[in-house]
């Protein structure tokens, strides 16, 4: 740029940037007026929340919050969340996954609730274990999402297989048998695009991604687990028995109705989205454990889930924590997400609620949906503790596998490019990895 | 910024006015010059200022005292040395090679068809090319992306994969030359429009043929709006953006820095580094003014030589 | 008659020199080019027509450029409008405030600065042209976010403000009006108003503007389809679904992410709703574009 018109800006420009910091400071989302009542702001993407909200503002008159569907999720909403909190924009509350609360920590988005909550023993330690650091607790637990296999009953029983695959051997010697009786079928897809997906297995194998102790971390994201599961599933890709594109395309919703893809390691939360993917096969999809390693092990990996989180730029915390508390862990509240947002309780106490005797519509044909993901829920394993950078992971499994996937190159490599790329932002940033 | 398209015209009109005195022009001028300081450069500034800094945590596990330090040209250094900035800018110059030069040429034919005379159906044809400029680039990149799927293919992508490692390029410049086609054939018709007619009926009486009128007469006295329509390619090339962001989610083989943008996007909307997007959109930046000025250099050197 | 007019269509009519008197051929080249060329622009338009007829379901289930029948299309349409108590056409009118309202102040104010630079010559006019002109090559991608931290202190973030006023000054628009000032507007007439003692003012709002109208309505086209094209700056700056563009809005539909299924059909549904009014703005405008004398006076 010119030097004349960047010394003639210079000028006002400090001006503005400057007020910008000093304002930073002075605004939030939550307002009370001379009344009394104190409004709060919440964001969160689920369906159905807004009937959970009514419900709230109805019985509580002097505390009134609005909903705020976002309108990116995950991790472009972390960020947004990042930006506004600086700006001092930040709603009130905020809907968070668990991977992502260290990030929101080391950003001083969220603040702890333990002052403001009582009633955090009806959680397992396992999940507690999610969003407890350093001795406090950002956030409360909404809901847990094993990772479940579905498949499509009928067309297994078309291909002679009678029951679901209970090791990923059985996974494997399945799917063989799928491709080959129609070679444009697949047991399912290896989804480069979803992360978690992949983190989620990883979690079942044993593997243990980020790990601290005192303020040291270690990163292991190529460790003897994880790998092993990436020459699984690069085995499978390379005999062409599982489709090689991500879930949600446009060809993957096409091969799901068309049945050409006839299973989806999917979360709980598939369901809920399984009838706008593929609505006229409803009652044809059944819900099975995902495959384990050896035969008889239960473990098992998370896709998804959630945290309530009370944001630093609210002015009324306490407020925000009281409706947090009672939409977790209150019968009524939880009530409430199990039927009108179909969440699936993250604290073990709830989770055979009267609710959750009805299994989600889609899967009218197996009522006992809900005690399966119970059972599931108990022996979920997760890593010690998510990276301050795990965004960049994500994104860098992303970038990496998409390639290897294209290319037809090695899950090995891959699986470096994403451990050094993890490890070479959070030293870039300053944190200590061994 | 003496680099810029409009800033070397040759004045036509000399007669203007010079007298000092009337405060409008000023009045005029002012709230476009009042936006534009507000709203397009106190953010490039503030951007740049960003791409000079980064965060440094300390304090605990999760960093509980993260602060915003200076980086110098940290952030600079490490955008050049990144392979894949350099990849990622290969990736849209192979898109730009086949993007900017299909624009120009298939508006510049379909602009002459218009044109001719006796062709029929121009009025439908011109609405119909120019239609899809009206359609939001997230849509369009929706529509393409059931269009190239095997499964929904209306248009062969049983047998030929549109995402693969040399078509994605293909793919990829085809929803953004399907968009912006019309809008430049319509600068190029119009410009054709301008031409004195005369000039047609005289080489028609020496025995021109529609063809060579269009090669010898027309083609010449449209190169400054070809000219134009080239500048708003390459540059719309730069930007290159919204084509690829919408169309990864269908394929693997476009990764979150395909092109540069789509870095900068992902730095600064998904990764929570703006200071590093900054630094690399003001790196492109410094090239896209570079790519200006050649592009104005050849663009003066033809029309030069056109109208000897 | 004939000596004086020799527009377009008189050339077109005039029999042709082959000696054939009155007879009007076709030529097919030209034609069946163009026509080709109207395919490859309509067959997505037309999937959009065609995809519009299906629910989500059989989106993926059948032929896709073959319609359905079953009254999916009806449901699409129910379907869209009432979607989260009718929120589209709330977005819908969001739309228009955003391209219309910020189409029509920034169309104004590109007039009034081309006029400016155009037709005088005052300190730093050049200045100020080229640091407009250059602008142009700023990627928005890069301004997103220090626009939303610069609007975040004074409250303007999460408001209609937030989407209109960065928009309202388009460096192109400016560009155009300067050089379509400059060529339609001729200097004697401002002289001759000037002498029956017309104001500055006056020249330019009577004068002026009406002589730089038929410019006027095609950097509005530009400026419309830019703000309703542009999906990034209402996605840093909105939270309030209620203040969505519809772009955004239905993007949210669609992405695929979150506990939110994505709501293909009802998407689908809904561009085919807001393409139609779309193609009739430009039918009905189509007759003023005048990007000839822009173009024609460019010179690099």
């Amino acid at each position: 740029m010119n030097k004349k018109l960047l010394r003639g800006l210079a000028i006002p420009l400090a001006g503005l940037v400057a007020l910008g910091g000093l304002a930073a400071c002075s605004t939030s989302g939550g307002q009370s007026d001379g009344s009394g009542v104190v409004n709060l702001t919440f964001v969160n993407w689920d369906n159905g929340m807004d009937k959970v909200v009514d419900a709230w503002n109805t019985a509580n008159p002097k505390i009134q919050v609005k909903l705020i569907k976002p309108s990116g999720t995950g991790y472009t909403l972390y960020n947004k969340l990042i930006t506004d909190n600086k700006a001092g924009t930040n709603p009130d509350i905020a809907e968070i996954e668990y991977p992502a609360i260290p990030l929101m920590i080391s950003n001083k988005v969220i603040v702890p609730v333990d002052k403001y909550i009582s009633s955090l023993d009806n959680y397992s330690q396992n999940v507690l274990d999610r969003v407890r650091f350093e001795g406090k607790t950002y956030g409360v637990p909404q809901n847990i999402c094993p990772l479940v296999f579905f498949y499509r009953k009928d067309l297994f029983e078309a291909a002679g297989i009678t029951k679901p695959p209970a090791t990923w051997d059985e996974f494997a010697a399945d799917a063989a048998i799928i491709h080959g009786k129609n070679p444009k079928q697949y047991i399912s897809n290896f989804d480069a695009a979803s992360p978690e997906w992949f983190s989620g297995l990883a979690e079942q194998a044993g593997a243990n991604w980020w790990s601290a102790k005192g303020s040291t971390w270690t990163v292991d994201i190529d460790d003897a687990a994880t790998q092993k599961v990436a020459n699984y599933w690069q085995d499978l890709l390379t005999k062409d028995l599982v489709a090689p594109g991500p879930s949600w395309s446009t060809q993957w919703n096409t091969d799901m109705n068309t049945g050409n893809i006839v299973g989806w390691i999917s979360g709980q939360w598939a369901p809920n989205q399984l009838p706008s993917i593929t609505p006229d096969t409803a009652g044809k999809w059944a819900a099975a454990p995902v495959p384990s390693w050896t035969a008889g092990d239960q473990q098992i990996g998370t896709w998804g889930g959630e945290v309530e989180g009370v944001t630093a730029n609210s002015k009324h915390p306490a407020e925000a924590a009281k409706f947090v508390d009672w939409m977790n862990n209150s019968e009524k509240g939880i009530d409430l997400l199990i039927t009108k947002a179909q969440v699936f309780p993250a604290s073990a106490k709830y989770q055979s609620l009267p609710a959750l005797k009805t299994p989600p519509p889609f899967m009218s044909t197996q009522p006992d949906y809900n005690a399966l993901m119970a059972q599931l829920a108990s022996h979920v394993r997760g890593f010690d503790i998510w990276g301050p950078n795990a965004n960049i992971t994500f994104n860098a499994y992303s970038d990496a596998f998409g390639k290897a996937v294209q290319n037809k190159t090695s899950f090995q490599d891959a699986l470096k490019t994403v451990q050094e790329a993890s490890v070479a932002d959070m030293k870039k940033a300053g944190y200590t990895v061994k | 910024m003496a680099t810029v398209p409009a800033a070397a015209p040759a004045r036509p009109a000399p007669a203007r006015r010079r007298r000092r005195g009337p405060i409008l022009p000023v009045v005029l001028v002012a709230p476009a010059v009042a936006l534009l300081l507000l709203f397009t450069f106190a953010p490039a500034v503030y951007a740049f200022v960003l791409s000079l800094l980064r965060v440094h945590v300390s304090g605990g596990l999760l960093g509980t005292s993260t602060e915003t330090v200076f980086a110098g040209v940290a952030n600079y250094a490490s955008t050049l040395a990144d392979p894949e900035f350099w990849a990622s800018l290969g990736r849209m110059l192979l898109v730009a090679s086949v993007g900017v030069p299909s624009v120009l040429i298939l508006a510049t034919l379909f602009a002459l068809c218009l044109d001719a005379n006796r062709a029929r159906l121009t009025g439908f044809s011109r609405l119909a090319i120019f239609l899809p400029y009206a359609v939001p680039g997230v849509i369009a990149s929706l529509l393409w992306g059931f269009l190239y799927l095997p499964a929904t293919s209306p248009i062969g992508g049983q047998f030929i994969d549109y995402f693969g490692n040399t078509t994605i390029f293909f793919a990829v410049a085809n929803v953004a030359i399907w968009g912006v086609l019309g809008f430049n054939m319509v600068v190029l018709y119009t410009a054709l429009q301008s031409i004195p007619r005369e000039l047609f009926d005289a080489a028609q009486i020496d025995g021109a043929s529609e063809l060579q009128i269009a090669v010898r007469i027309k083609l010449p006295m449209i190169a400054p709006a070809m000219t134009l329509v080239a500048l708003f390619s390459v540059i719309g090339a730069l930007q290159l953006f919204n084509e690829p962001t919408t169309l990864k989610p269908l394929t693997n083989a476009i990764s979150s820095t395909w092109v540069p943008l789509m870095r900068v996007y992902s730095d600064a909307f998904v990764n929570n580094d703006i200071y590093g997007g900054a630094a690399s959109a003001f790196t492109l930046l410094v090239m896209t003014v570079v790519a200006t000025v050649l592009v104005n250099v050849v663009g003066n050197r033809l029309s030069r030589r056109s109208a000897r | 008659m004939t000596a004086v007019v020799s527009s377009r269509r008189r050339s077109a009519l005039r029999p042709s020199r082959d000696g054939r008197p009155g007879a009007r051929r076709v030529s097919w080249v030209p034609t069946l080019i163009l026509l080709a060329g109207a395919v490859y622009c309509l067959v997505p338009v037309l999937w959009i027509l065609i995809a519009a007829t299906k629910s989500n379901g059989e989106l993926f289930s059948t032929p896709p450029l073959v319609p359905s029948f079953d009254g999916a299309f009806g449901s699409n349409m129910v379907g869209i409008l009432t979607y989260d108590h009718g929120i589209w056409v709330r977005w819908a009118l969001n739309t228009v405030i955003y391209a219309v309202g910020g189409g029509i102040l920034s169309t104004f104010i590109a007039a009034a600065a081309g006029y400016a630079l155009g037709k005088y010559r005052f300190r730093g006019s050049r200045f100020v042209f080229r640091s407009i002109v250059a602008a142009v090559l700023l990627p928005p991608v890069l301004l997103a976010v220090p626009q939303y931290l610069l609007l975040a202190p004074v409250g303007l973030t999460d408001t209609y403000w937030s989407v209109l006023l960065p928009q309202l000054v388009n460096p192109f628009a400016i560009y155009l009006c300067k050089i379509y000032a400059e060529a339609s507007v001729a200097d004697e007439i401002m002289e001759a108003a000037r002498l029956d003692g017309a104001s500055e003012w006056r020249i330019f709002h009577s004068i002026g503007l009406r002589l730089m109208s038929p410019a006027l309505i095609t950097v509005f086209l530009i400026q419309f389809i830019g703000v309703w094209n542009n999906f990034l700056l209402p996605f840093v700056m909105l939270t309030d679904r209620e203040l969505y563009p519809l772009t955004l809005g239905m993007y949210g539909m669609i992405m695929p992410t979150g506990g939110q299924p994505n709501q293909f059909s009802l998407v689908i549904g809904g561009v085919f709703l807001s393409i139609v009014p779309l193609a009739a703005i430009f039918l009905s405008l189509q007759r003023f574009w005048k990007v000839d004398l822009l173009s024609g006076g460019v010179k690099l």
